[in-house]
């Protein structure tokens, strides 16, 4: 009883301050910055659904983000930024993905891990393409990209943060009441041991497929922000990059701790951001990809827990996760 | 006596699952030493952990004096180990050829050397299978070559599982044939759950429980006692807690 | 009748290059168990060395050697210090050997610029001729005559020498092979390096028949053979070689009749074949379970 008011307290307080940060960071930059954390983080969260709950690669992940983002970038401005074409780009976003979603699964989701990181690599690059093809050019402006308008509504900074932020929450509550549920806790028994779920007669196949199926609903809801908040849109959505840096927010913020998708995507973000800023003056930081890459490849081989991770094993691993993952069924 | 492999307090893991928990034996030159065991008592887990598949968590195993539980699988093999495994012992997508230039390792591509005429002295029907893949042999015949296999690289020292494993009453007379042809030349190894073949080429036996060598000694010995046999391979008995 | 034929010209050269691609991809796949997401990187890498060192020395041949030099050597160094721990650890190879991906794609536009370099024909191979109304283009057959002589070394190799029959029995059985005496691991490390240097041989193959290269023509590249191993059969040799001519024969009929679909009519074919045989045209059911 004692607890469930501290937790709802706590809540509170961490929605007060999330709602009330861009005023204490001052506005702008770092407003237009948290923005991007929460629809990264969102969709690092997404991610980790795949890599750390289900043990499947995708590096194609960025096709339901971009879908997402052109989508409602299509539909906004067909719509002439009505509160009814925000309304149905979301809608139709979360169409689309689940269709998309179920396609994919069904062509790679039976083989091997293997299949599924090389099919998701190629499908990932045909939208890529397609998405910057003349034929699509009427509705997606080929390579120059589509410039948004939003709701009135949502013509402020604040108002995009706050939706975003939102969002955000959002997202990491109903994912986490998601993986403490039977069919999370299937999903992380495939991920330790496939053959054991077979013969226990689940089908691997289906929990995958689910598994797929919301991480890609949630990665279209949150490329569909991420258009309203850069009010911009175009083919990069859709680059590998984009699969491949959400990928590292994932292992890098922790894979299986949901949370950690949040703190890689803030870290990863920010350190984009001060490179940028750093290559105005030191032009040798304009290849800070090819630090993200060495960073990579060392997180996979010495910190496989990722941040969060490796903070939850040290902080006593049992203790803190019968807190954390399985209190209050 | 000198004693060419010698395990002691061998233990070994299967991922988290502990398989061997205190293995102890030795085996006398140019002997046959069998070991005994009811299913799943760890015979084979002992044989591959002799090859270095499994690596001993504790205990030492050594090889005429030399320590090897620290080598890696082909290293064991070239100190002069054959090794017929209990299951995928051939090469199912290779002939029946190229499967005993496989284990063969001084044999050249293209001719026969006098040795291959020997395996095909011994196992008449593989001459005739000579070019087939192996996969297409009956499962006799594939433990046939196996057995030419593992015989071919004329090693000191053999390590044989379960050989007469579907074999016909034939080929299980062939079989006790051939390894008592091996007697005083080779050291033999051999994994039997057929009481009657193991009395007639085995000197020593081996019996494992559970993990554990639990009794060991001269062969005639346990054929005499019937009650080690009840107890250890529990042929009619099935007292649980064991 | 001459367009077609010209495109099926075109089909089999495009067809060659990728088949030495794949072929070094479903080579280490069948042996290693392993899909090298950095595969690509290698063709790149020695797309560049090779064009940078022609661009030297003028030196064709030695750029060609060069080229699958600097894949081997990327290969070895990738199979010894990263893979090697890796193994029996699905998850984390797929993500080193991508991770190493990136860095070999970012990397190379340190030395080389982000916009890619010309990477002329050597001018005894820049001929062509008309026949009727076909063109006849030199580099291209070049490059199919390479591409056929690469895949019958291959065979020759797999079948006919002691090597081939190693890595053959170790495809099946990796413990019965080291049972024999024989070191797996070095087996392993020489197929990487063989498949390794094939891609930085395409690579440098790649170059004049293109007529340039750029940061991005790895991954591209990568998918292409991605898209024909899965159709070929992974593990499979002559899968690859079959995948490819159907991915550059296909590809280049319906970027001449619709440009606009050319990119999704690959992932179409992939698509069908997954759903009529997902282990591929040549693999085995077991491969894909
Ligand atoms: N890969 C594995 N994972 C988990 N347990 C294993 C594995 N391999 C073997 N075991 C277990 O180890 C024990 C010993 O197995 P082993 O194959 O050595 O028995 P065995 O004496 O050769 O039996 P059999 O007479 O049936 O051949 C068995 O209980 C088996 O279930
Ligand atoms: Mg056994």
């Amino acid at each position: 009883m004692n607890r469930n008011i501290v937790r709802y307290a706590a809540a509170v307080l961490l929605l007060a301050v999330g709602l009330l940060l861009p005023t204490i960071t001052g506005g702008g930059g770092t407003t237009t910055l948290l923005e991007q954390v929460f629809t990264f983080g969102a969709f690092a969260m997404s991610y980790d659904l795949l890599l750390g709950f289900t043990g499947i690669i995708s590096f194609g992940h960025a096709m339901f983000f971009g879908t997402g983002a052109y989508i409602m970038g299509i539909c906004l401005v067909r719509g002439n930024a009505s509160t009814l074409s925000f309304v149905c780009g979301a809608m139709l976003a979360v169409v689309v993905s689940v269709m998309l979603s179920l396609v994919v699964a069904f062509l790679s989701l039976r083989m091997k891990d293997t299949y599924f990181a090389m099919i998701t690599l190629a499908v990932g690059q045909t939208f890529y393409v397609l998405a910057g093809s003349r034929a699509l050019q009427p509705w997606t402006n080929a390579n120059d990209g589509i410039t948004v308008f939003v709701p009135d509504w949502l013509n402020s900074d604040y108002a995009i943060y706050c939706l975003c932020f939102l969002f955000c929450v959002a997202v990491a509550f109903l994912l986490f009441q998601f993986v403490k549920s039977p069919v999370g806790v299937i999903l992380k028994g495939i991920r330790d041991n496939e053959s054991r779920m077979v013969a226990l007669g689940h089908s691997v196949f289906r929990y995958k497929t689910a598994a797929f199926v919301i991480s890609g609903i949630v990665a279209t809801l949150a490329g569909a922000l991420f258009v309203i908040a850069e009010m911009f849109v175009s083919t990069q959505v859709f680059d590998v990059s984009t699969s491949i840096n959400v990928l590292l927010m994932t292992i890098i913020g922790g894979t299986g701790t949901l949370f950690g998708g949040l703190l890689g995507a803030a870290v990863i973000l920010i350190a984009q951001s001060e490179f940028s800023t750093l290559a105005g003056t030191y032009p040798m930081f304009n290849d800070y990809m090819i630090l993200f890459g060495v960073l990579y490849v060392l997180v996979v081989l010495f910190l496989p827990r990722g941040i969060l991770g490796t903070i939850l094993q040290e902080r006593g691993r049992r203790r803190w996760t019968t807190r954390f993952l399985n209190s209050n069924r | 006596m000198k004693h060419v492999l010698e395990l002691d307090g061998v233990h070994a893991n299967i991922g988290q699952f502990q398989i061997l928990q205190g293995v102890s034996f030795r085996v006398p030159e140019h002997q046959v030493t069998v070991l005994m065991g009811r299913n799943g008592a760890g015979k084979t887990t002992t044989l591959r952990t002799i090859m270095g598949y499994v690596r001993p968590r504790a205990g030492h195993i050594r090889m005429n004096g030399a320590a090897i539980g620290d080598l890696s699988t082909h290293q064991i093999a070239r100190r002069g180990i054959a090794y017929l495994p209990e299951e995928n012992h051939v090469f199912h997508r290779l002939t029946v050829a190229e499967n005993l230039q496989m284990a063969d390792r001084r044999a050249r591509d293209g001719h026969h050397p006098e040795r291959v005429e020997r395996m095909m002295d011994l196992f008449g029907d593989l001459r005739r299978a000579w070019c087939r893949p192996a996969g297409s042999l009956s499962g006799g015949q594939k433990q046939m070559l196996a057995m030419a296999s593992a015989l071919i690289s004329e090693q000191p020292v053999l390590l044989i599982d379960e050989p007469s494993k579907g074999l016909s009453p034939g080929y299980v007379h062939r079989l006790v044939e051939i390894l008592q042809g091996l007697k005083g030349s080779r050291t033999v190894l051999l994994v039997e759950q057929n009481v009657w073949l193991a009395g007639q080429v085995a000197d020593t036996f081996v019996m494992l429980d559970d993990g554990r060598t639990v009794l060991s000694g001269n062969m005639q010995e346990l054929l005499q006692r019937e009650d080690w046999q009840q107890q250890f391979l529990g042929v009619h008995a099935t007292r649980g807690e064991r | 009748m001459d367009v077609f034929l010209t495109l099926v010209i075109g089909g089999i050269g495009d067809g060659a290059l990728y088949f030495l691609i794949a072929a070094g991809l479903t080579l280490i796949f069948g042996l290693l168990q392993v899909i090298n997401f950095a595969h690509g990187g290698l063709y790149l890498w020695g797309a560049y060395m090779a064009t940078f060192l022609y661009a030297v020395t003028h030196q064709f041949w030695l750029a060609l050697i060069v080229g699958a030099g600097a894949g081997a050597v990327l290969g070895i160094a990738m199979e010894r210090g990263l893979l090697g721990r890796l193994y029996h650890h699905g998850t984390n190879q797929i993500l080193i050997t991508m991770g190493v991906m990136l860095i070999l794609s970012e990397f190379v536009k340190v030395p080389f610029g982000v916009n890619g370099l010309n990477a002329p024909t050597p001018s005894f191979l820049s001929h062509s001729w008309l026949v009727g109304h076909v063109v006849l283009v030199e580099y291209q057959w070049f490059t199919i005559v390479v591409g056929a002589m690469v895949y019958l070394v291959l065979h020759w190799l797999l079948r006919r020498t002691r090597l081939g029959m190693v890595i053959r029995a170790g495809v099946e059985n990796a413990g019965l092979v080291e049972a024999c005496g024989i070191p797996i691991r070095n087996v392993f490390t020489v197929v990487f390096a063989l498949g390794a240097a094939l891609a930085g041989f395409a690579g440098a193959l790649a170059g004049p028949y293109f007529g340039s290269v750029t940061p991005g023509m790895g991954l591209d590249m990568q998918l292409t053979a991605f898209i024909i191993v899965v159709i070929g059969g992974m593990g499979s040799v002559q899968g690859a070689l079959v995948g490819s001519l159907l991915v550059g024969v296909v590809t280049s009929f319906m970027s001449f009749y619709f440009p606009s679909l050319s990119v999704l009519v690959t992932v179409l074919v992939m698509a069908v074949v997954l759903l009529v045989r997902p282990q591929g045209l040549f693999g085995e059911a077991r491969a894909a379970a």
